[in-house]
C-alpha cells in the first residue's frame, strides 16, 4: 500500500511539473505563428493605403474619408488596382480580422504641429494629411489578440 | 541479544520493481514529449525566422528601390535583381534562401493605382526539406516609396 502511494505522489509530481512545460512550448509555437502572419496582414494594409492615396491623393481625400475600411483589388481595364472599401474585413485566412481607420490631421496654423482635439480657432483640418491606424484581430485560446500600426500619411508639394 | 533482520520479501521486490518501471517509463516518455515538443518550436521558429527575412529583404528592396520593376516573377529594384530558382531565391545570383528550406512557388504581380510607382504582391511559398509539417505560403504587399516632390 505504501509503495503504491509513494508511486502514484511521484507521478502527480512529474505530471504536475512537467505538462505544463509541454504546453507552453506547443502553444510557444502557435503564438509565433499567428503574430508573424498578423504582421503580414498588417503590413499589407499598410502598403495598400500608402498606394492608394499616392496614386490619386486628391481623389482619394474625397474617396475615402474617415472612417473604417479595408483593402480590395479592382480590376480596371486589364490592370488590377488597390481600392480600398468601407468596413471591417473578417476571416482572412480563417481566422484574422483587419481594419484600417483612417483619421483627419488637425494641426497647429502656425507651427505645424499635430494637436489633439477640438479642431477649431488656430488649429486646423490638414488637407494634405491622413493618420491610418491598421489593426489585425484573432482569437487564440480563448483571447482576442491584436496587433495594430499607425501611418501618417501626407502629401508633399514644392 | 541478537536481532533478526527479516530483509524483503519477494512480493515487497516485485512491487518495487513494478513502482521503479512505471515512474522510469512515465518520466522517459514525458522526457521524449518535452524534447520533441522543444525540438518541433524551435524548428517553427527558423522556418518563421527564414519567411521574415525573405519577407524584410524584398519588402526594403521594393519599398525604397528608385526604380522598381518586374519581368516575370524576377524583381528588379534599381541594380538589385531577385530571381527564383530551382526552389530558391536568389538575389543578383546568389541565394537567399537557406538550402534547408525549398521555395516551391514564387509569384509576383503589380496592383499599384498609381503607373510611375510598384505596389507588389509577392507570393512565396516554402518547405522545410527536413519536415513536410513545416509548409507555408507568405503574401508580402509592399508597395514603393514616392521619390519626387510634386509640382
Amino acid at each position: 500500500m505504501v509503495e503504491v502511494m509513494l508511486s502514484i505522489t511521484i507521478m502527480t509530481m512529474v505530471a504536475v511539473a512537467v505538462f505544463p512545460i509541454v504546453g507552453f512550448l506547443v502553444s510557444r509555437g502557435r503564438n509565433f505563428v499567428n503574430e508573424n502572419r498578423a504582421g503580414f496582414l498588417l503590413q499589407e494594409g499598410m502598403e495598400v493605403t500608402y498606394n492608394v492615396f499616392l496614386g490619386q491623393w486628391d481623389e482619394s481625400w474625397l474617396r475615402y474619408p474617415e472612417g473604417i475600411y479595408h483593402p480590395a483589388v479592382e480590376v480596371d481595364s486589364g490592370q488590377n488596382e488597390w481600392i480600398l472599401l468601407t468596413g471591417l474585413q473578417n476571416g482572412l485566412e480563417t481566422r484574422f480580422s483587419r481594419q484600417i481607420e483612417i483619421f483627419k490631421v488637425c494641426r497647429d496654423s502656425a507651427s505645424g504641429e499635430m494637436v489633439s482635439f477640438p479642431c477649431f480657432g488656430a488649429n486646423v483640418w490638414d488637407k494634405k494629411s491622413r493618420l491610418v491606424k491598421t489593426t489585425v484581430y484573432w482569437q487564440e485560446g480563448g483571447k482576442v489578440e491584436s496587433v495594430s500600426s499607425d501611418l501618417l500619411l501626407t502629401e508633399l508639394r514644392e | 541479544m541478537i536481532k533478526k533482520n527479516p530483509g524483503f520479501t519477494l512480493i515487497e521486490l516485485l512491487v518495487a520493481m513494478g513502482v521503479a518501471s512505471l515512474v522510469f517509463l512515465l518520466t522517459s516518455s514525458v522526457l521524449i514529449t518535452v524534447i520533441s515538443a522543444n525540438s518541433k518550436s524551435q524548428k517553427v521558429e527558423a522556418f518563421e525566422q527564414v519567411k521574415n527575412n525573405l519577407g524584410r529583404e524584398l519588402s526594403g528592396a521594393v519599398r525604397w528601390g528608385e526604380n522598381v520593376s518586374i519581368t516575370g516573377n524576377d524583381i528588379e529594384a534599381d541594380d538589385v535583381r531577385y530571381h527564383f530558382e530551382s526552389g530558391r531565391v536568389y538575389k543578383n545570383g546568389e541565394p537567399i534562401t537557406p538550402a534547408e528550406v525549398e521555395v516551391v512557388d514564387f509569384r509576383v504581380s503589380n496592383n499599384s493605382a498609381d503607373p510611375k510607382y510598384s505596389s507588389l504582391v509577392i507570393t512565396a511559398e516554402l518547405v522545410h526539406r527536413h519536415d513536410v509539417l513545416a509548409h507555408d505560403v507568405i503574401r508580402v504587399v509592399v508597395s514603393q516609396r514616392k521619390s519626387e516632390v510634386s509640382q
